[in-house]
């Protein structure tokens, strides 16, 4: 990949990542470059925390999970002890994987491979046909499943670094994080349950296609038009339009939202002021401690009001959490977990089921429209060779947000998330004292 | 799954296979709104998701629509959404019949089911079985269930945005 801007001599030594990151544009490269992908392995998904699961999935002793941090499989399990290790799904001997299922419950894993079994803590239990191994300074101790050095979790959501130090889980979500509780507290008791499935959709592109599209404000009215207009539902299209009072904002540390709470409390408060409105916040009220709390809660109705991404590869948008696993640089799969609400009535999460379907998955109403649009957006940036198409503009509404708290907004159009993904992500991927910074 | 056990009717095996050849033939030439009125008032399609059976008010699903929800899909489709503004083009292929109840007033059937789309220069196939529940009426018969369990359900779909 060539860089054809003037006075970029990075031809020699490739693309470094502050040559590709303006402040209200990237370049092209970062979306094509295979060793930069390998950069961002490396520096990015196997530095920093990545989410690799929800505890209710591994609620019970022996329960796992398997998960990928950045492209290294790794197994999630709760041990008798009832921590949850997350492990390579490697096997020490010959580095088979070790682990076949999506889910399931075992106290063992095993290699059929040779034979090598595991504890649902790492441990190796002991090589097959050990004899051969005596005096040949074999340690079993040696050869556990290495472990992810940190794992921590927050509201059920399990995350782990492979990094053994930096900043501690909750200081890394920071503003994302009281995003996550109004999410969860809307659930009578307080916690969620990610056990219904989920949808599968994948791409040829890359992964930051759809970690920036989960916070983009500005596509909606036109990639969505059709699902706006057919149900019938236009209003939505106020929430993403000019005169929306919407905001966009860049939380710090990557994480990126769109508020559109702003719009949905009209709505929302008349539903509030029913009788059943009423006792939903009387309730609520009674475990959060206070009925403005509550109403807050059930104003921004989960996710319903906001969509949140978790830098790098985590959004919350509507009833679900959304997992993007990148697998090359122009290839990219994504998981759709949708969630329940432990204590709401079976009616309330199926309609929460019901009503996540009508939009996503490969069949919903809008996502196959947003992969649609990765799909173009591949095919125009092979264009290369005239000026400015080396870029892609992320210019909308720059310098004009304003400074609340430590968060960004701007427009709930303006392109305030993603300027604030790709200044973490040069961070990250050129940290302050190496080389070219 | 247990199939009937007693000898089935021809002419019953023949006016099953007419009427889901139909169904299938609307779907392949777009022709929608006729394909609705095949459900009965009641009539569901679904498309269950990693799974071919569960409770799906506790698991999600690919498709779980009633027949409003269904002409919903019906009006996006004829809308031209951006995922198919380049309209996919289907081969439905049906084939292993069974009847596998009929208690006078419903058959249920299953059959295997392909669905072939081409979408400009993708060409993709999603195989798998259906189970029919068919309700006769004056009108004669209307899909009560349309449960078509693709054995890819479990894998990375780029799309199913047309009427699978």
């Amino acid at each position: 990949m060539s860089i054809s801007e003037p006075g970029l001599a990075v031809q020699a030594r490739g693309p470094l990542p502050s040559d590709l990151v303006r402040p209200e544009r990237i370049h092209r490269s970062i979306y094509l470059d295979e060793d930069l992908f390998k950069a961002e392995m490396e520096k990015i998904f196997y530095t920093t925390w990545i989410y690799v699961g929800h505890e209710s999935e591994v609620a019970k002793p022996g329960d796992y999970k398997t998960a990928h941090i950045g492209l290294q499989p790794v197994i999630l399990a709760r041990h008798e002890d009832n921590e949850i290790y997350v492990m390579l799904n490697r096997c020490t001997h010959r580095g088979a994987t070790v682990c076949q299922e999506a889910t399931g419950n075992s106290s063992y894993f095993r290699c059929e491979y040779h034979g090598w079994m595991f504890k649902n803590d790492g441990q190796l239990v002991n090589p097959t046909f050990s004899e051969r191994y005596e005096d040949t300074g074999f340690d079993k101790a040696d050869y556990g499943l290495p472990r992810a050095p940190r794992v921590d979790s927050y509201r059920g959501m399990i995350f782990a670094s492979l990094k053994p130090e930096g900043e501690s889980l909750v200081d890394f979500l920071g503003n994302a994080a009281p995003f996550i509780d109004l999410a969860f507290d809307l659930a009578p008791e307080g916690t969620v349950s990610v056990n219904s499935g989920n949808h599968k959709y994948s791409y040829d592109g890359n992964w930051k296609f759809q970690s920036e599209n989960g916070v983009d404000g500005y596509h909606p009215n036109f990639t969505h038009k059709a699902f706006f207009e057919a149900t019938g539902i236009a209003a939505a299209m106020n929430i993403f339009g000019p005169k929306s009072e919407g905001r966009a904002g860049a939380l710090g540390n990557g994480h990126g939202i769109l508020d559109s709470r702003p719009m949905m409390r009209e709505f929302g408060k008349l539903a509030l002021m029913s009788p059943q409105g009423q006792r939903n916040v009387e309730s609520l009220a009674e475990r959060l401690g206070s009925k403005e709390k509550a109403e807050e809660v059930l104003l921004s109705g989960g996710t319903g009001g906001f969509n949140l991404l978790i830098y790098p590869n985590i959004l919350m948008i509507g009833n679900q959490i959304r997992v993007v696993n990148p697998r090359k640089v122009l290839e990219t799969d994504v998981d759709i977990y949708p969630y329940l609400l432990d204590g709401a009535t079976d009616e309330q999460n199926e309609g929460r089921l019901r009503s996540h379907e009508e939009f996503y998955g490969a069949a919903g109403g809008g996502g196959p429209d947003d992969v649609e649009m990765f799909r173009r957006v591949f095919s125009g940036l092979n264009c290369e060779g005239f000026p400015g198409v080396d870029w892609l503009d992320l210019s909308r509404g720059f310098n004009r947000s304003v400074v609340e708290d430590g968060v960004e907004w701007g427009h709930v159009t303006d392109e305030v998330p993603q300027r604030g993904f790709y200044s973490k992500w040069l961070e990250d991927m050129e940290p302050a004292g190496s080389e070219g910074s | 799954m247990t199939v009937i056990d007693t000898p089935v009717d021809r002419s019953i095996v023949h006016e099953v296979e007419q009427f889901i050849f139909n169904e299938l033939l609307l779907l392949d030439e777009f022709k929608y709104h006729e394909w609705l009125d095949l459900f009965a008032e009641d009539g569901l399609f679904w498309l269950p998701a990693n799974l071919d059976d569960y409770d799906p008010a506790k698991h999600t699903s690919i498709i779980y629509n009633d027949k409003a929800q269904l002409a919903l899909r019906i009006k996006r489709l004829e809308m031209g959404r951006v995922v198919q503004e380049i309209r996919s083009r289907l081969a439905h292929q049906v084939s292993n019949l069974l009847i596998l109840e009929d208690d006078g007033d419903e058959i249920t059937v299953r059959v295997v089911l392909t669905v072939f789309e081409v979408q400009r220069l993708r060409k993709s196939m999603y195989p798998g079985h259906c189970i029919y529940k068919l309700r006769r009426t004056d009108d004669g018969l209307k899909i009560v269930l349309k449960k078509q369990c693709l054995i890819d359900n479990d894998t990375y779909y780029q799309h199913l945005a047309f009427m699978v």
